[in-house]
């Protein structure tokens, strides 16, 4: 026989009153990052000052801002053409990355005729390719964006290919038992299956677009971040040289940013944006 | 796009074409030459219209390969024999979505909801006219789901999922609903609901039922016909017919009649 247990709605859970800490710990806990960084750049301004290290060899955080503060549209506009080309590079390695890789998940023939050349292309170091683009393209803007282009291009491809090919295959033969088109069985199923990998592709095609582009204007340009470190270089402008590479990272940070919370919000059912 | 209008009655082809689903001599192959390795051999099999059929047998006898044959998911060349459902070749009958498939695991789109995944062949479906169709709130409703339209897969349990894919296989009316092992990763709990649920649904659609399962209890429990499959190559060694009076509940489970049937069907599994 079964014995029926009385049921102890007497007993209630103990739930510990929601204990908040007092406000300066939240405060502190919110913005203790960027603490962090303000103490690390007091410590260097101070460091430089008391050791008095030379501003050639490590100019002081004051002496960056004030590069900043002189010529202000020399930088800014230098970061703004910077930023253009390497947006384009990205969104050119996005288009030709997403296109290229169904095809290449879809035909095998396409992948096995076409991909070991764009392998040579990928092995081959940028360095090596740009003096050729600045030959081919001139001075402008099309030889940076390429540059770009070409970092960014090959993570977008790899991991559409594999977002593509690793779709649930019984979900794509639920699909095919109705009757869907291949046209259908790529929209519902293969496309969105490859969402999660293209954007955590962007992760690194984004920051490497920054990458690209710099390197571009580095070789052969007469604007931007890269073309501005050169010429600071050249001058030994350390100063300069600091600002622009903190310029370029704020760039980099700046696009990567932008790719996780698009990613956050178009796809929010897969798990790594949930957790 | 054009859509093919479907005769609901009086398929094409002979009289002896009346049994929904037929196979004759059916022999399936995988592999070529030396390494050639016989599946399935000699089934010979008619389906019902309303039947509800499983087909039970040891690991790797088989069953899931007839099953996936019927569904025409096998590669070109490998089935021998005939097979035809409604009078046309599995090919045909996909054109014209005249079966539905369940696998073992729900295989839900994780980015659609419960509601959109139900929708899913309906959005991709050439061969049924629009009265043909169900509405997936309906269907939603009828595997007990209403409530949970909008939550996206990762938020059900396992049986709802299972009862997600169910509601999602019924969408274009399926002549037949073929069945792999749809509870075989399922809990004993959620599994003994899932019968009387699953065997409510299909009272309330005209479908005939092909479940293929390793499970003794399901089978007597669900099936008007039980088939026994011998181990490679996968022969039907026997038939048994269910003859309990519908509609069952968990009742039966523990009437003596019911385990004399297991007991019968489990030696005919063991003379297989």
């Amino acid at each position: 026989m079964t014995t029926v247990l009385p049921r102890r709605s007497t007993v209630r859970a103990v739930i510990p009153p929601d204990v908040l800490p007092p406000w300066p710990l939240r405060a502190l806990r919110a913005t203790r990052v960027w603490l962090v960084l303000v103490a690390s750049v007091g410590v260097w301004e101070l460091a430089v000052a008391v050791l008095d290290v030379p501003n050639y060899l490590v100019p002081a955080p004051s002496a960056v801002v004030r590069e900043l503060l002189v010529k202000p549209e020399l930088y800014l506009g230098a970061l703004g053409s910077t930023a253009l080309a390497a947006v384009l590079g990205f969104a050119a390695a996005v288009v030709v990355g997403v296109v290229l890789g169904v095809l290449f998940a879809r035909s095998p023939l396409v992948e096995e005729l076409v991909y070991p050349f764009l392998n040579i292309v990928r092995v081959t170091p940028t360095v090596a390719i740009a003096p050729l683009l600045t030959i081919w393209f001139g001075r402008g803007l099309v030889p940076v964006v390429v540059a770009a282009f070409l970092i960014a291009f090959f993570p977008v491809l790899v991991q559409v290919v594999l977002g593509v090919a690793s779709a649930d295959r019984q979900l794509v033969d639920v699909l095919r038992i109705a009757n869907a088109s291949e046209l259908s069985v790529l929209r519902k199923v293969q496309i969105p299956n490859a969402m999660p990998y293209l954007f955590s592709s962007f992760r690194v095609a984004a920051p490497g677009a920054v990458v690209g582009a710099l390197l571009g204007e580095f070789l052969g340009a007469s604007t931007g971040l890269g073309y501005l470190i050169t010429v600071a270089s050249g001058q030994l402008n350390t100063s300069a040289v600091f600002l622009l590479a903190g310029l370029s990272c704020v760039l980099g940070i700046a696009l990567f940013q932008v790719c996780v919370l698009l990613e956050r919000r178009l796809v929010r059912w897969h798990p790594s944006v949930r957790l | 796009m054009p859509r093919t209008q479907i005769a609901p009655a009086a398929p094409p082809g002979d009289a002896a074409t009346a049994d929904l689903v037929r196979l004759r001599d059916v022999c399936i192959v995988h592999g070529r030459g030396d390494r050639a390795t016989v599946a399935v051999e000699g089934v010979d099999l008619a389906i019902g219209r309303r039947e509800f059929l499983c087909v039970i047998g040891p690991s790797g006898c088989g069953k899931s390969t007839m099953l996936k044959a019927i569904a025409g998911l096998l590669p070109a060349g490998t089935v021998q024999g005939s097979i035809t459902i409604e009078g046309r070749s599995p090919e045909d009958a996909r054109r014209a979505n005249s079966f539905a498939y369940v696998f073992q695991e729900p295989v839900l789109a994780p980015w659609r909801t419960a509601l959109e995944n139900v929708r899913l062949p309906l959005e991709v479906a050439r061969g049924r006219s629009p009265e043909q169709r169900r509405s997936p709130e309906e269907l939603l409703e009828l595997v007990g789901l209403a409530g949970a339209a909008d939550k996206l897969p990762g938020q059900l349990s396992g049986g709802m999922r299972q009862r997600v894919s169910i509601a999602r296989a019924l969408t274009l009316h399926p002549s037949v609903l073929l069945m792999d092992e749809p509870f075989g990763a399922l809990d004993e709990i959620t599994r003994d609901h899932m019968h009387t649920e699953l065997l409510s649904i299909w009272a309330a659609t005209d479908a005939s039922v092909v479940m293929v399962t390793h499970s003794l209890t399901e089978a007597v429990f669900m099936a008007d016909r039980v088939l026994v499959m011998s181990p490679r190559p996968g022969r039907i060694t026997a038939e048994l017919a269910v003859e309990f009076e519908r509609p069952r509940t968990h009742q039966l489970k523990s009437d003596l009649a019911f385990h004399q049937k297991v007991d019968e069907l489990r030696a005919a599994l063991e003379d297989a």
